[in-house]
């Protein structure tokens, strides 16, 4: 097993189109990190790099100590998952899962012929660990059945079972749930992560969704244009998000940003009123607001007054969209709240949680 | 002529003969074409309803009616000389006039290059009045070919050739107009019928439909199943004087022992034959005269007694008139002047009674019947050499199947290395390849002959299948293009899996065109099963000849045996047939994929 690292990474497509942009990142040895951003933000192209599959045009790669620039994807000793699987159509399930690990341990016919006894303890041995991990996926029952056979999580399962049986040292995942319907996708996000408790790979992820991001990534690295634009928990991503776009992507519904200037002790944003500690802001200098839905709340005391435009029930919470002024801000709001689309209250901020830009950089203020 | 006066102005500044013939001639097929689009229009607006579209169709009309009536009144009033004094001769209604100028290349450079820029200039007025495109583009375009015209008629000038026009008129008599004007009436019906056809989606129109695709199957069945009944027929069939026969009918014959001239059956170079005798030598022994199998006819042989055994013959039964009677009979002896010795069967009161009947005293009691026995028998006709056409079958498979193994082999590894592997000048490269499917296989006859010949290869099958293993352009170009569908995930896979190009190749994409191959695979067999060219240029010994080629054995030995030809060729179409109801679906595939119909 062996952690990756990235140093100084860029890859130019034509000459001129910069998909990954000096791109740093230690992705320690065991760790599971999720590599989060827009559609071509270049988080599949990093990917892609660390497998072999694109070439780097600009600084290095490591797996565990070594460089691996220059070295083929099938000697970088990494597993991969495709978005639509990638299975061999024309194999069943036990030849796509033992496809790899036959290429790799028998090397060429030659040799099974010169070395027939061992090349059969090979195959017993493949046969084994074959079987082994479809039954740790519960596929064993499928091995006979071509994939145009399976259902979408079943193929799921199989692309999983043939990256786990090489036993790689980093186990690539390229939206590997996309293709799943929303039950069973939430279903084997958990399951993945069980996977990558028990088995201890370092695990790349890449998804555009950030709620795979913020649910199973240990870290969480958000790319935006080919530019790395945080890499932390999920926690202190959501909590601490280094710039606008951060702060914007993580989260939903997502964050309301409100324009605001500095006054002795509170915010000025026009309808609303914060009262928020301004420590080394000077007084007049413009800052953008970023409020999260749930810091919006019911409130019979100090705030200002909203009207409910539209009001979307969850269950669990309720999501309004409220007319403030001229301005529109998302609220999610307790299921218990009396609130129709249409009525009139009043809503507080909570002061505390609220997250400061600078207008001009984008960049977090604290 | 010098070139100058080609293009008309000759010296007194008169305008030339020719010139004012070509003006004639265009003008005149101008006329009769525009005349034909206006009675086009004018029909279609009979049947169209009224809207604005019809007044379009009948404003088209009108203008094509009078730019025929114009062009018309122009081209005949223009005086005109043909080239030769019998071109006038002719009795004709009309005479259309036609002209062809011979000239060297730059000629025809200069005479493409104004077509080329009236044509791009007709563009830029249409797309130009419609809104579309770039005119501007389009008049530089046909200043270029201007140029090129210019050039042409420069070097024209300057190196002196002669340019000539021939002159002539194509008679057209009271009859042929006639004819012309029917054709050109039916055709107008069938366009201006498929139009509403396309419009009403009518019953009618998919009547026509299915009877004129009923016709053309008859029409392209008939030679076949002339061919299948002919392998069936008796030779008196094959040339009767009541025109074709499409009932095989076959002679009913009688089993017969002859007292006086037996017929042995004996064993002659390890094959049974059948012998009448022709004297009996001092020794005792009999010398025969073989009869049966064909290829043994006209050798002898001496044998004892004891080594024949008596065989029955089989007689034919006729009918004929004995004495005023109506009798049936059977020919116990033919004799060299073509009459029969018949010797009376029925009625019973005549019976066993024999006598001499003229070639047309009797006539053959014939029903209709398969005469299975030409099959075999065009089997005993060739060469011996050829093991009744088993070495000629080995040839065919042979080469059908080293054919097909060099097709796919060679031309899907090109096709994957064009549709997947990066290297430097791919795209360019691929145009060559694909530009040699331009090539009429006519033109790299010869070269290619004559590196065999250096090579040795003649009269050896090499010829036939080593190219195979080089790749063909079309296949490579299908093949790629069935390449790049395949999803290249599955690639990212199997590099990620372990596999270099060509296990790549091998493993994972071979195996995902399985049915594009399949396709290519049967092409192929028809290809190599059917292939004369190749064999008639490189085989000369018949032990060297596949099936094909040893037909041409029976066309020139046996072609006065068409029933034996035939009945041969019928068993060479029998794997043909066999592999087409077998696979069937990757027939009708191949003619979905690519559009082509059967090669």
């Amino acid at each position: 097993m062996a952690g990756v690292a990235f140093e100084g990474v860029s890859k130019v497509y034509n000459k001129q189109v910069r998909a990954v942009d000096n791109l740093n990142l230690q992705i320690a040895d065991g760790e599971f990190l999720v590599l989060v951003g827009p559609s071509g933000c270049g988080k599949t192209t990093a990917l892609r790099m660390i497998a072999g599959l694109e070439e780097i045009t600009d600084g290095q790669i490591r797996i565990g100590d070594r460089v691996v620039n220059d070295v083929a994807p099938k000697d970088r000793d990494i597993a991969m998952v495709f978005q639509n699987y990638a299975l061999y159509p024309h194999m069943n399930v036990y030849e796509n899962i033992a496809f790899g690990v036959k290429i790799r341990e028998l090397k060429s016919w030659w040799w099974q012929l010169s070395h027939a006894g061992e090349a059969k303890r090979v195959r017993v041995s493949i046969d084994e660990r074959v079987k082994e991990v479809a039954r740790m996926l519960g596929i064993e029952g499928l091995l006979e059945r071509r994939p145009g056979q399976l259902s979408g999580g079943q193929r799921q399962r199989v692309a999983l079972a043939r990256a786990i049986v090489r036993k790689p040292k980093v186990f690539l995942m390229d939206e590997p749930l996309s293709n799943l319907d929303a039950k069973l996708r939430i279903q084997t996000r958990a399951e993945l992560v069980r996977l990558h408790r028990s088995l201890g790979v370092t695990t790349v992820y890449v998804t555009h969704d950030q709620v795979e991001a913020m649910t199973m990534g240990q870290r969480v690295a958000i790319m935006n244009d080919g530019l790395l634009q945080q890499c932390d928990e999920p926690q202190v991503v959501y909590e601490r998000p280094a710039n606008m776009f951060v702060a914007s992507f993580i989260g939903s519904p997502p964050i309301n940003f409100l324009e605001g200037t500095v006054e002795a002790g509170s915010l000025n944003c026009g309808a609303i009123k914060l009262a928020v500690k301004a420590d080394g802001l000077q007084a007049g200098q413009k800052v953008m607001v970023g409020v999260r839905p749930e810091s919006i709340y019911e409130t019979t005391g100090d705030g200002f007054e909203g009207v409910v435009d539209v009001l979307e029930h969850l269950g669990h919470e309720f999501v309004a969209y409220l007319n403030v002024g001229d301005k529109q801000l998302v609220a999610t709001l307790e299921n218990t709240t009396s609130l129709q689309a249409g009525s009139k209250a009043r809503f507080a901020i909570k002061a505390d949680r609220v997250l400061l830009f600078d207008p001009e950089s984008g960049l977090a203020i604290r | 002529m010098a070139a100058a006066q080609a293009v008309g102005v000759s010296g007194g500044g008169r305008l030339s003969p020719d010139l004012l013939y070509l003006a004639a001639t265009v003008l005149i097929w101008v006329g009769f074409g525009a005349l034909f689009v206006a009675v086009l229009r004018g029909l279609e607006s009979l049947s169209s309803p009224a809207g604005p579209a019809r007044a379009l169709t009948v404003r088209s009309a009108i203008f094509a009616a009078l730019t025929a009536g114009l062009c018309l009144f122009v081209g005949t009033a223009i005086p005109k000389t043909p080239g030769s004094a019998d071109a006038f001769s002719a009795n004709a209604l009309l005479k259309l006039p036609i002209v062809w100028p011979i000239m060297p290349f730059a000629g025809w450079c200069a005479v493409v290059g104004i077509c080329a820029a009236g044509y791009q200039l007709f563009r830029a007025s249409v797309e130009g009045s419609i809104g579309f495109a770039k005119p501007g583009q389009r008049r530089l375009f046909a200043v270029c070919w201007l140029a090129f015209a210019l050039a042409g008629y420069g070097v024209l000038r300057w190196s002196h050739d002669d340019v000539t026009l021939v002159r002539g008129v194509i008679p057209i008599s009271a009859t042929g107009a006639a004819a012309l004007l029917a054709l050109a009436a039916a055709a107008l019906g069938i366009m201006v019928l498929a139009g509403r056809a396309v419009r009403f989606r009518n019953t009618g129109g998919k009547l026509v439909a299915h009877v004129v695709l009923l016709a053309g199957c008859v029409v392209f069945g008939l030679p076949m199943l002339w061919a299948l009944v002919t392998s069936f027929k008796e030779d008196d069939d094959i040339v009767s004087v009541n025109g074709l026969a499409w009932v095989p009918k076959r002679q009913v014959t009688v089993p017969y022992r002859d007292p006086k001239d037996p017929r042995y059956e004996f064993k002659f170079e390890g094959q049974t034959v059948q012998a009448l005798v022709i004297e009996k030598l001092p020794d005792g022994q009999l010398k025969m005269d073989i009869q049966r199998p064909q290829m043994y006819r006209g050798r002898t042989a001496v044998r004892p007694l004891s080594e024949l055994k008596e065989v029955a013959q089989n007689i034919p039964v006729v009918f004929g008139n004995y004495q005023g009677n109506r009798i049936t009979g059977r020919v116990i002896k033919e004799n060299e002047d073509g009459s029969r010795v018949v010797q009376v069967t029925d009625p019973p009161a005549e019976a066993g009674q024999v006598f001499t009947a003229k070639a047309n005293e009797v006539e053959n009691y014939r029903v209709p019947g398969l005469r299975w026995e030409n099959y075999p028998e065009s089997l005993e006709y060739l060469p011996p050499e050829s093991h009744s056409g088993l070495v000629f079958l080995k040839n065919t498979v042979l080469l059908a199947l080293l054919g097909i193994a060099g097709t796919l082999l060679s031309s899907s590894l090109v096709a994957y290395a064009f549709a997947r592997v990066k290297f430097p000048a791919r795209g360019a490269l691929f145009m060559v390849v694909v530009s040699t499917m331009m090539l009429p296989a006519a033109v790299t006859l010869m070269p290619t002959f004559l590196i065999f010949r250096q090579l040795g290869w003649i009269d050896t099958l090499y010829p036939l299948w080593v190219p195979a293993f080089f790749g063909s352009a079309f296949n490579i170009f299908l093949l790629r293009q069935f390449f790049s569908t395949i999803p290249s995930e599955l690639e990212d896979a199997s590099k990620i899996d372990g596999c270099g190009y060509l296990k790549t190749y091998w493993s994972v994409m071979l195996p995902q065109i399985k049915p594009a191959l399949a396709v290519i695979a049967i092409w192929t067999f028809l290809g190599v099963w059917n292939n004369f060219m190749g064999p008639l240029i490189y085989i000369n010994s018949p032990e060297n000849m596949p099936i094909s080629y040893a037909l041409q054995l029976y066309a020139s030995d046996r072609s006065s045996e068409p029933e034996l030809l035939m009945a041969f060729a019928m068993l060479t179409m029998i794997p043909v047939l066999a592999l087409f109801f077998t696979a069937q679906k990757y027939f009708f595939e191949g003619v979905t994929l690519t559009g082509l119909g059967g090669r």
